[in-house]
């Protein structure tokens, strides 16, 4: 057998050497721990014994070489003539190739097998179940042989419970300081990631400009005192809200495009007008959705906004509720501010945020009086549309708002 | 019981049958006097002196001549001494070989057996490492068994012997010497047609043959993966029922196998798994196999076997998709 | 220098275009052996016309015609025993019919349908083999067997000078040679393989002498001559059943066309053709026979009748066999294998339907 002196690890963290010197020739025979080289580190100059006795089969390096630790130095021989070594014929050789005797393991290490349930789905199904994040496995078979089909994913979907981290577990506190102080570490999960990792994608793929406007809501507000109490006698809370809503719908009947998604090459329009709320809660940021709001009322929209945002504060609300908006709105005034850069909820188009109203001097009809000012920052994804079609829009929402007689004409 | 390697297994197998069936006859170049140049038919020659004949370097005729004797009654078991040398013999073994029951509808069969050290991974020259078994799998009428260790090697032996077609029986030479393992002595058959699972497991079925049966085993010791393995045995016909019923449980599989991928046994495989088990399908079958290029001769010959991280790349991808 | 070795190629030939034989080399044949090989040779030839007939109407598929070589073909397989065994290429009828093989199933095979080979067993014939010297070696192979089971059989091989351009020929030449087997190499040499002619074939002056090369005699025979044909044949005949291979080169001639799908005329002259047709095999031991008052014009229209009523019996015959579809799966195998049965399960799937 043909010993490989490989460079062994000299210590202090050396890693590399260089040949500075062989002190020996290919077929010399040399004694064990005769110095056969001297190698250079960035320590010192070290000297290698020879490990075993031997003849010098070969250097593998020449003088000069570096060489890393573990790589090969020197073949050393057996016996003490080399050649000896190669007269027996090794007896698996045929005629052509190398055979190798008992060298392969025979022995299968027996793993732990598990009793996976067996379900029968097509690829496609399978996929489909994986994208909405529902374990095939719980899913009930309706089709034929007793195979999951794609409306059986689809029951289970909504039948399914909001998926919700327990927020108020409090969180792991896994190292009390870094480098310059003390710190609690919260991770990252929930709501709170959900809305990190849109917010993500939204930024990532959206080029977006914000136009800012204020508008003038006083009219509506007189409306909104006057039906206050007609509401109430039909358990409605009247907000400005359901009144922007509609309006809303009414501009984006006019400006298609701040109501469309961008689907890689296609401008996709979407024919009904879901407009989604963003409500507070106390994990962040919900978005409860108000589905076909061209064909619901002043009313229904206030009674549904109210309960959607209660269902989603108690979060209560159905995962349904919170998917398919069209176009969202945010209503960060209610708490404070006057103009924001709200960030689209992506796929859609747009977003408006909703300032706080507040009374302002203003000129109109060539006299200074007060009026009550909804300030307002729609955001654009200007891929699909330019800021002139986003200030029309703006435009058109204004309008309807400052002469709401204009949503009674429009009425159908 | 002894313990043998698989050129001492099939040496046993021969002698036996031999012993016991007086019309077979072996032919092929130096299997007499020297023993076969993997000394396979050692010592035989001298125990039956005229029925181990020696031939000329004339691979058609040893073929041709084989299906001439195993129509008049004798049943030859033919050596050609190198899988890439099967080539000059296609023609008889394809066209005649395969035929001769159909041609006569049944009047006459070439039942007769064709031995040959098969399939790379021993350092050798162009034309000694090839993997041709695809060819004889797409021949109807001939049956393929590649063996893949010495117990099997002597129990596939004396059925392709017994079997009254022609039967291709390759043996991997890079298990020759490689593996030992207890034979009995007494005879046994292992049926033609028949895989065989090495070890169940529940995560992913691999199906291979030949040496890599062997090879695969510490891979997958290494891995923490409930993996059932199956021996082919036989190409042709291949034992789809076992390969099913393995899918069915595991919901993912691979084959592999050294030779080129395209138009290999992996891809009739892959296509008999889709054909019967989509719906326990939880990811793509996928086939580690050599490249679609010429076998090459050993210095590059590493780089073209499929390898431990080839292997295990498509295990963790079939494992995580 | 030393001459090592010479040799010698003899031609024999006993009867001529005239119909006169040389009584010296006249082999032993009774006057019943000689008006039979005439009746065989006339039943090959109407068997022959009625196949290219068959062939131009539809109701056989290609048909590979022998006319002019009756002599060859009848000859060689009268002179061999029962027990010999006959290994055909693809143009030898004759020899079918001279061992009773059903005319019919002649017909069923040329017709396409494999169950005309079915009985070749029972005529000590291998079937008619059609990739051109392959089966050379299948005849080596059983005249290995029967040597090794210490027979007394004898092997005759038929090929044609295409044949002898194959690495088949070479390797069976070689391996009867190395192993001493009874094997007859007979060689119709038709002188055309397909349109190619005997000078572009080989570079050898005869295709006898090949067999010099392997260390065997070689003789070449009057192909046309039935008595030189069936004299040289008995005489192989006895050398390899001594276990000394022979080859025999029949001089003969390709009247026809290679096929039914073949114009020789595209490629021959009808001066050529012509020359060989007046060494007709039939005409000269008709000739010789009326010589000899072996023969009579009734006994002559008897025979042709007879011949015809023959081969007309075994065509309707063979056009009264049904065949079974599913013959095509059933012997791929001696039993189905798993993809087979399942094959099988769809194909009678669709032939309901």
């Amino acid at each position: 057998m043909n010993y490989e002196f490989k460079f062994p690890d000299v210590g202090e963290g050396i890693a590399e050497g260089e040949i500075v010197k062989w002190h020996v020739k290919e077929k010399d025979f040399v004694k064990k721990d005769q110095v056969i080289a001297e190698i250079e580190t960035d320590k010192a100059i070290v000297q290698m014994p020879s490990p075993k006795e031997g003849v010098i089969l070969r250097l593998n390096k020449p003088e000069g070489a570096k060489i890393k630790v573990g790589e090969i130095l020197a073949v050393i021989s057996d016996s003490k003539d080399p050649i000896q070594e190669q007269k027996e014929k090794p007896k698996s050789v045929s005629v052509v190739g190398e055979l190798e005797e008992n060298t392969l393991e025979n022995k299968i290490i027996k793993k732990e097998t598990k009793d996976k349930k067996s379900v029968l789905a097509t690829p496609s199904v399978r996929s489909l179940a994986n994208s909405l994040g529902i374990n095939i496995t719980t899913i009930k078979p309706s089709g034929k042989d007793n195979r999951i089909t794609e409306s059986d994913v689809q029951n289970a979907l909504a039948n399914k419970p909001l998926p919700a981290e327990e927020s108020s577990e409090q969180p792991k506190i896994l190292k009390k300081f870094d480098f310059f102080g003390y710190i609690e570490r919260i991770p990252l999960k929930g709501i709170r990631k959900t809305i990190s990792d849109n917010m993500i994608k939204s930024h990532d793929a959206i080029p977006s400009v914000t136009h800012f406007d204020e508008i003038d809501i006083t009219e509506i507000s007189r409306i909104r005192e006057k039906e206050k109490t007609n509401a109430e006698k039909k358990n409605i809370r009247l907000t400005y809200l359901p009144f922007i809503v509609k309006a809303l719908v009414s501009a984006l009947k006019e400006h298609p495009f701040l109501n469309s998604s961008l689907e890689g090459e296609n401008i996709i329009l979407k024919k009904y007008y879901n407009i989604g709320i963003a409500v507070d809660t106390v994990d962040g940021l919900l978005v409860p959705v108000i589905k076909g709001c061209d064909g619901k009322s002043v009313l229904q929209i206030a009674s549904e906004i109210e309960k959607l945002a209660d269902d989603a504060r108690s979060r209560k609300i159905n995962l349904q509720d919170l998917k398919g908006s069209t176009f969202t709105v945010t209503n960060v005034g209610s708490i404070g501010g006057i103009f924001a850069t709200p960030i689209i909820n992506y796929p859609e188009a747009a977003i408006i945020a909703l300032g706080k109203i507040y009374d302002k001097a203003v000129v109109k009809d060539n006299s200074i009086t007060i009026r009550k000012i909804l300030p307002v920052s729609l955001t654009f994804d200007h891929r699909i549309l330019d800021g002139a079609e986003a200030a029309r829009f703006a435009n058109g929402l204004k309008l309807r708002l400052e002469d709401p007689n204009l949503l009674f004409l429009e009425l159908d | 019981m002894s313990n043998l390697n698989m050129v001492e297994a099939i040496n046993l197998a021969l002698k036996q049958e031999m012993e016991k069936n007086k019309d077979i006859v072996l032919l092929g170049e130096d299997i007499g006097i020297n023993g076969g140049v993997f000394r396979v038919t050692e010592g035989l020659y001298k125990k039956f002196p005229n029925r181990v004949v020696d031939t000329p370097i004339s691979e058609s005729g040893i073929i041709g001549m084989s299906i001439g004797m195993a129509i008049y009654g004798l049943k030859p078991v033919a050596e050609i001494q190198f899988e890439g040398f099967t080539y000059p013999a296609l023609d008889q073994l394809i066209s005649h070989a395969a035929r001769f029951r159909n041609r006569t509808r049944n009047n006459m069969t070439a039942s007769l057996v064709l031995r040959s050290p098969w399939g790379g991974g021993v350092k050798a020259l162009e034309h000694h490492s090839e993997s041709p078994e695809t060819y004889f799998a797409h021949t109807p009428g001939l049956k393929v068994v590649i063996p893949s260790c010495p117990y099997d090697a002597k129990g596939l032996l004396i059925s392709a012997i017994r079997d009254k077609n022609p039967v291709i029986f390759l043996e991997p030479k890079k298990l020759y010497r490689s593996i030992k393992q207890d034979v009995p002595e007494e005879e046994y058959a292992i049926p033609i047609g028949k895989a065989n699972i090495l070890s169940e497991g529940s995560d992913l079925t691999l199906i291979t043959y030949g040496s890599f049966v062997r090879t695969v085993i510490p891979i997958i010791n290494s891995l923490p993966y409930s993996i059932e393995l199956i021996d082919l045995r036989t190409l042709s016909p291949i034992d789809y029922e076992t390969i099913i019923n393995s899918v069915k449980k595991t919901g993912r599989a691979i084959i592999l196998h050294e030779a080129p991928r395209t138009l290999g046994i992996g891809a009739e495989i892959s296509a008999l798994i889709m054909e019967n088990a989509l719906l326990n399908l939880e990811a793509p079958v996928l086939r580690v196999t050599g490249y679609d290029v010429v076998t090459p001769a050993l210095k590059l010959e590493d780089y073209y076997r499929p390898d431990e991280a080839k292997i295990k790349r498509a295990i963790e991808r079939v494992m995580n998709f | 220098m030393k001459v090592i070795k010479k040799f010698e190629i003899k031609r024999i030939g006993i009867m001529n275009e005239k119909g006169i034989a040389n009584k010296k080399l006249m082999p032993r044949l009774s006057k019943e052996d000689i008006k039979r090989l005439y009746e065989l040779m006339i039943i090959t030839r109407v068997f022959d016309s009625k196949a290219i007939a068959l062939q131009r109407q539809g109701r056989l598929g290609t048909y590979a015609p022998t006319l002019g070589q009756e002599a060859t073909i009848i000859g060689s397989s009268y002179a061999l025993k029962r027990s010999d065994w006959i290994i055909p290429s693809f143009r030898e009828n004759g020899m079918f019919i001279h061992r009773n093989y059903p005319i019919d199933m002649l017909f069923q095979f040329w017709a396409g349908n494999e169950a005309g080979m079915s009985k070749v067993k029972e005529v000590n014939m291998l079937p008619v083999a059609i990739p051109v010297g392959t089966q050379l070696l299948h005849a080596v192979g059983l005249a290995f067997a029967s040597k090794f089971k210490n027979e007394n059989n004898v092997f005759m091989a038929c090929f044609s000078d295409g044949a002898t351009s194959t690495g088949d020929f070479h390797e069976a030449m070689n391996l009867a040679s190395v192993y001493k087997l009874p094997v007859i190499f007979l060689c119709q040499n038709n002188q055309y393989a397909i349109s190619t002619p005997l000078s572009k074939q080989t570079g050898s002056e005869t295709i006898a002498q090949k067999a010099i090369a392997y260390g065997f005699e070689g003789i070449q025979v009057d192909g046309n001559d039935v008595f030189a044909v069936y004299s040289a044949v008995k005489y192989a005949a006895e050398k390899a059943r001594k276990s000394n291979p022979i080859l025999i080169e029949c001089l003969t001639y390709r009247l026809g066309d290679h096929t039914t799908s073949d114009d020789a005329s595209k490629y021959r002259t009808e001066k050529e053709v012509s020359f060989w047709r007046s060494k007709d095999p039939i005409d000269r031991l008709r000739i010789y026979m009326q010589k000899n008052k072996l023969t009579a014009k009734e006994y002559e229209k008897k025979v042709l009748e007879d011949a015809e009523k023959i081969i007309e019996d075994a065509v309707a015959k063979a056009e009264s066999i049904k065949l079974n579809p599913e013959d095509i799966f059933m012997h791929t195998y001696d039993e189905l294998s798993n993809n087979l049965k399942e094959q099988l399960r769809e194909f009678r799937k669709n032939v309901k339907s």
